[in-house]
């Protein structure tokens, strides 16, 4: 049910930054409305209005059968059949607000072609407005959110917490690099010139930097100190899950907030611009979505609203992240299957040639009889954390603080009881099976051959 | 100063660079003493070679018309001591003529859109 719950909060919150994201797409900035560049004098144009009301109507109406089909995640008993339909609820709801996009940016290009609102065509420079804009922040404050990331790293070895803990620490530690590599590129980004007011476009150029930069270094600095809090936190589910939301909660506010203040400011800076001469690049901007110009060197280029980032596709490695990124979407759903091959695949527990095995999709613990310290029967599964592994209602596998026995191996479905205690030097194993009669059998050969 | 790079121009890309500098120089955009942007940042900004930048400003230097240093990067100056054009712009300009000619534009319709093209450069100054 905690899961169920995981998914639907997530997936209203997807669905509420999507609306709000495409939302504001409707308003003009620098020239853009709905990835369409048309004159700033058309913006209250009559029919560009109609365009947008509409637009704005189909994102309401998807908005809303989006939220109301959120109550399918719950028709199933089992978590894996409720976990495919999340993901696949994800996928067509990013698809369906991409078809609305799309319509909606060709019948405003549409319009655009018949009143002849084209603008220059050609790749503007501003010779006083170039990527050396800077902005008041040096890449090596970046140490410090990375040397806190670093000290359960140290921590973890330093304890012989083990392998799979210390890939957790790694992890955020490479995380928070990589806001660093992020924030780097902010040298390459270029400047954003809208038109022949060296001002605005100085002003514009300043203001993506500014809020790029300001999201790089709090994220990386909420990523170090998520990482100490995973690790004062590791042995109690509940806690991690209160501070795992909470965290995903804070940078998804902070991205929020640095993208719309990004885009409020280039509204208001961009309202009067472009009054000679305005930057009209849409050819190069398939649907107004999805960057495309051979001519263009680069691989990455700045979205042509707020303060993100896309690749070329015409250039190969453009290419590759590109369907990297559709696949990853794409693959979803499998994801759900393999999930559900893991929840419906039974567990195998046996005893055979002195060896005790328990078997799991992608799992296997062969335990030796010699090592076998102690053995004991337990009708009922106690109070357990997941530490690292699956915690399914259905499933529990991997490594777990057990109420009693410390860090345990666990492999067992808690509806099936009873349950096989294994205790050997350096782990305590908690094993079950496909059913009680099996796990009782198994307990009483690896009993009478131990006695 | 905004330059603009038409990629699908039979007209080269350093000369595109080199021609609206000059042009700018012309009209007042480019100040003696301005900077020019890096040989690096304008061929990231265009997203074209550095060598094709690299060509254009050669060929300013060599004319005259921006002097580089290593701190400095480029810089716009006047050419000084230059009376009279150089033989390739004279060769150009017998080309305009020869076209205008054959167009049926009489000489002094001719003269009058050079007075024209003149004054708009000189607008700057």
């Amino acid at each position: 049910m905690t899961a169920m719950m995981i998914f639907t909060i997530t997936a209203v919150l997807i669905l509420l930054i999507q609306f709000i994201v495409m939302r504001s797409n409707a308003k003009p900035r620098k020239n853009i409305i709905l990835g369409v560049t048309i004159p700033y004098t058309e913006f209250e144009n009559p029919e560009v209005s109609v365009i947008i009301k509409e637009y704005k109507r189909a994102l309401s109406v998807c908005f809303i059968i989006s939220l109301l089909t959120i109550a399918t995640f719950f028709i199933s008993d089992y978590f894996s059949v409720n976990a495919t339909i999340f993901f696949v609820w994800i996928v067509l709801m990013l698809l369906a607000y991409t078809l609305i996009w799309v319509k909606y940016n060709k019948k405003l290009k549409e319009l655009k072609v018949k009143k002849n609102w084209g603008g220059v065509k050609k790749t503007i420079i501003d010779t006083k407005v170039t990527m050396e804009i800077g902005v008041n922040l040096s890449v090596w404050w970046f140490l410090l959110p990375f040397a806190i990331a670093l000290i359960p790293v140290v921590l973890v070895f330093v304890n012989g917490r083990g392998a799979m803990e210390a890939l957790i620490y790694i992890i955020m530690s490479g995380t928070v690099l990589l806001f660093m590599g992020m924030f780097a590129l902010l040298k390459r980004q270029r400047a954003e010139i809208v038109g022949s007011n060296t001002s605005v476009n100085a002003l514009l150029t300043k203001v993506r930097k500014k809020y790029f930069a300001y999201m790089c270094f709090v994220s990386a600095v909420m990523t170090g100190f998520f990482s100490v809090f995973i690790w004062f936190s590791i042995e109690n589910s509940f806690l991690g899950i209160i501070g795992g939301g909470i965290f995903a909660a804070l940078i998804i506010i902070f991205a929020m907030y640095t993208e719309f203040k990004a885009r409020s400011e280039q509204r208001k800076i961009s309202e009067k611009s472009g009054a000679e001469i305005y930057a009209d690049e849409d050819d190069n901007w398939i649907f107004g979505m999805f960057y495309h110009n051979p001519q263009d060197n680069h691989i990455m280029k700045n979205e042509r609203v707020g303060t993100g980032m896309t690749v070329n596709l015409a250039k190969p490695g453009g290419k590759i992240a590109a369907a990297l990124s559709v696949l990853l979407i794409m693959l979803l759903p499998l994801m759900g299957v393999l999930i559900m091959q893991q929840e419906f695949t039974p567990i195998s527990l046996s005893f055979e040639g002195d060896v005790l095995v328990s078997t799991h999709v992608g799992e296997e613990y062969r335990i030796k009889l010699e090592d076998i310290e102690d053995i004991e029967i337990l009708d009922k599964l106690p109070m357990a954390s997941r530490i690292v592994g699956t915690g399914m209602e259905n499933l529990q596998k991997g490594l777990f603080s057990v109420e009693g026995y410390g860090r345990c191996e666990i492999c067992v479905n808690s509806k099936n009881p009873p349950f096989v205690v294994v205790k050997t030097e350096g782990t305590t194993y908690i094993l079950g099976a496909q059913s009680g009669d099996e796990a009782q059998l198994v307990y009483n050969k690896v009993t009478e051959a131990v006695k | 100063m905004i330059l603009q790079f038409d990629f699908s121009s039979d007209v080269p890309i350093y000369a595109q660079i080199r021609n609206q500098v000059v042009e700018g120089i012309a009209n007042g955009d480019l100040e003696p003493g301005e900077k020019l942007p890096t040989i690096r940042s304008l061929a990231s900004e265009a997203g074209i070679n550095m060598m094709t930048v690299s060509k254009a400003y050669q060929l300013l230097k060599s004319e005259g018309y921006i002097e580089t240093d290593r701190r400095q990067g480029a810089v716009v100056k006047l050419p000084t001591g230059v009376k009279k054009l150089t033989e390739s712009s004279i060769n150009q300009l017998s080309i305009i003529a020869s076209e205008a000619k054959i167009a049926g534009m009489s000489e002094s319709d001719f003269i009058e859109m050079c007075k024209q093209v003149y004054e708009k450069g000189s607008d700057g100054k």
